[in-house]
């Protein structure tokens, strides 16, 4: 979009509030799905969540950063790779009644998000390359 | 990914590579300064990163330092009610006017409650309509096992109400102690937790588990005694025993009939399992007349060691075709329940005739009963204290009133030859007489005459309801959650209301009103 409602530092922290709360709500989120009551039983993710898509909506029609960003270095890759390890971890624990095919399927998760993050890494590179 | 600032390429010209012109140092630092974010930026971006960190505070203070008590109503009868199970058990709902409610028309209805992880109690109340029949109860239950398996506590019963709204009770939560008998020693319920040992001389009717101490004689030194009061049928003794037990019978065979004449002594402990038995045979003369001169007696003798100290019942079981001339023991502590046949008596052999008395105490107001077969022994005035009636006709039921007394009452019979009943201890001595029935532990019924009848005190774990109106009552109960088995953080409950399982409630007809169940878990924090 060309006009946007919000620019400069409003939209910096707007960009920032929105991605910052988004983590926040998927790891509370993930906690809950492993541990049923974990977080639910003292927040109400609802709150949280009603934020999350107001300040998406906001930023939606904010201004973005154009600063231009390197090369993966392998501090990236390692984080893919601890990020791929934690997701075969956590669907593992989830599907463990399923017998080998919670391994088979902990297995292909893990790689698929390795190999997801490492196309959208090494896409966004190209992008900003062009 | 890392981010810095790079030689800005703003012009977007074709693919060709050009030389960019590098800037100066000061040309760098003054578009940095540019470009870069304020202070205040920066610290509000500081700030907004403080809001997760607030989060994640929050729940782990939540999970480990706070206590939590989580509050679930489950509305029954309401428009999201959809709490009990199976449906086929419970009714429809029931609107009237300000309450809502359904009610459970058959014995086992279930339903959950979530429990949040590291919980350690639950506290449940529940609201219901009394109407429920005598002699049952609402018993409500905590699953804790994975297969059918619940731990119950009884939540509402009439009995115990009934038993505190006409007897004094003492109540220290979770239990209540109620004194049935006026009369009884004075017990606390700290007493009859703390020191078991020491409680004793009352019948204690509980549902729980602790050691209430049996009947017991401070101070009891064995002495031997004899009874030289003739017998007749299976006398049942009850026998206090320290050390070991020594007992030698004489008998003396009537002949009266065809059968072997053998006389067993058994000896059992209050649980009825057998401990010892010797018999004394018959006297051998198969043929033999009866003859009211034979003085041949036959003896028989049990002894056993080392036995526990406490109550046994000794039983000298026999076809009634003997007459039991002397007893002799090793303990002096002897009594006969509910009936004795005094046989020393003419009527079986001569020269055995003698006065005979015998004791007992009566613990209420009641009847004894006298009976004789035999034309010989009518007309003999039996006395009871100071008062006497006499036998004048065999096989009528003659009655004495006995009135409840701290004392011993004494009968004499100088004829003998009766049959003397009433529900008392009878003893061949004053000295002997004891009541091994005055202490122990009862199992608690739901039987209102049964535990006024038998019992002194009743000690059950127990809330009294709180009456909201005429109809409507509030139950209270706890639950501790160790042991108890959750599963996907829920906890399975189920109403057992005995007198409304399929074999009881044939018709349907009875059923109880729920209206809610408030719960509440309870969170301890982990410091």
């Amino acid at each position: 979009m060309e006009k946007y409602l919000l620019k400069g530092h409003l939209a910096s922290i707007v960009n920032y509030t929105f991605q910052t709360l988004l983590v926040t709500y998927l790891i509370l989120l993930l906690a809950e799905q492993i541990q049923k009551g974990f977080i639910l039983n003292y927040l109400n993710l609802n709150y949280l969540l009603a934020l999350v898509i107001l300040l998406g909506i906001l930023d939606v029609f904010s201004e973005h950063s154009f600063i231009s960003s390197t090369k993966p270095t392998w501090k990236d890759y390692s984080f893919i790779t601890i990020l791929g390890m934690a997701g075969f971890i956590i669907i593992k624990f989830k599907t463990e009644q399923l017998g080998w095919l919670s391994l088979v399927i902990s297995i292909i998760a893990g790689i698929l998000i390795i190999l997801l993050s490492i196309l959208v890494l090494e896409d966004n590179e190209n992008e900003q390359t062009e | 990914m890392e981010t810095k600032f790079t030689n800005i390429n703003v012009n977007k010209t074709n693919n060709k590579e050009k030389k960019i012109p590098s800037l100066s140092n000061i040309e760098a630092d003054r578009l940095r300064k540019l470009v870069s974010e304020p202070y205040y930026i920066k610290f509000i971006k500081t700030l907004i990163i403080l809001i997760p960190a607030a989060i994640i505070i929050y729940i782990t203070a939540s999970h480990f330092l706070i206590n939590q008590q989580f509050n679930y109503v489950y509305d029954i009868g309401s428009e999201d009610d959809n709490y009990l199970s199976p449906l086929q058990r419970v009714s429809d709902k029931i609107s009237d006017k300000t309450i809502n409610y359904r009610n459970i028309t058959s014995s086992l209805v279930y339903f959950d409650i979530p429990i949040a992880e590291g919980a350690s109690e639950i506290e449940i109340d529940i609201k219901f309509k009394d109407n429920f029949p005598d002699n049952s109860k609402l018993i409500l239950g905590a699953k804790n096992q994975e297969n059918w398996s619940y731990y119950f506590q009884t939540i509402y019963s009439p009995t115990i109400e009934d038993l505190m709204n006409i007897n004094s009770y003492e109540e220290d939560s979770p239990f209540i102690l109620i004194k049935t008998n006026e009369k009884a020693k004075n017990y606390s319920i700290k007493e009859i937790f703390g020191s078991g040992e020491n409680i004793g001389g009352i019948k204690l009717a509980t549902d729980q588990n602790l050691t209430v101490r049996k009947f017991f004689i401070p101070d009891y030194t064995p002495e031997k005694f004899t009874i030289d009061t003739a017998l007749r049928e299976s006398p049942n003794f009850y026998v206090y025993v320290k050390g070991d037990f020594t007992v030698e019978v004489e008998k003396n065979d009537l002949n009266w009939y065809e059968n072997p004449d053998i006389l067993e002594i058994n000896l059992y402990n209050l649980n009825n399992t057998l401990i010892a038995k010797t018999k004394i045979e018959d006297d051998g003369e198969k043929d033999k007349e009866p003859d009211k001169d034979d003085k041949t007696v036959q003896k028989g003798k049990l002894e056993v060691s080392n036995l526990d100290e406490g109550v046994y019942r000794l039983e000298l079981k026999n076809n009634a075709d003997m007459i039991i001339r002397k007893i002799t023991l090793n303990q002096n502590k002897i009594v006969l329940k509910d009936k004795v046949f005094l046989a020393s008596s003419s009527v079986y052999f001569n020269n055995i005739e003698s006065k005979s008395k015998i004791y007992f105490k009566a613990e209420d107001s009641d009847k004894l009963k006298l009976i004789t077969y035999h034309p010989y022994a009518l007309n003999q005035s039996i006395e009871l204290d100071n008062r006497n009636i006499k036998l004048k006709e065999i096989n009528k039921e003659y009655l004495f009133d006995i009135l409840y007394s701290d004392n011993l009452h004494t009968l004499t019979s100088k004829k003998n030859d009766v049959i003397v009943s009433a529900p008392v201890l009878f003893s061949f001595s004053e000295d002997s007489w004891f009541d091994p029935f005055n202490a122990g532990k009862l199992a608690f019924k739901d039987d209102i005459n049964y535990l006024e009848k038998n019992a002194d005190y009743v000690l059950v774990s127990y809330k009294p309801v709180i009456n909201q109106d005429e109809n409507w009552r509030i139950a209270k109960v706890r639950f501790n959650l160790s042991g108890l088995y959750i599963k996907d953080n829920k906890l399975n409950m189920v109403f057992n209301l005995p007198h409304l399982n399929e074999n009881n409630n044939l018709t349907k007809q009875d059923y109880i009103s729920i209206d809610w169940i408030n719960i509440t878990v309870y969170k301890p924090s982990k410091f």
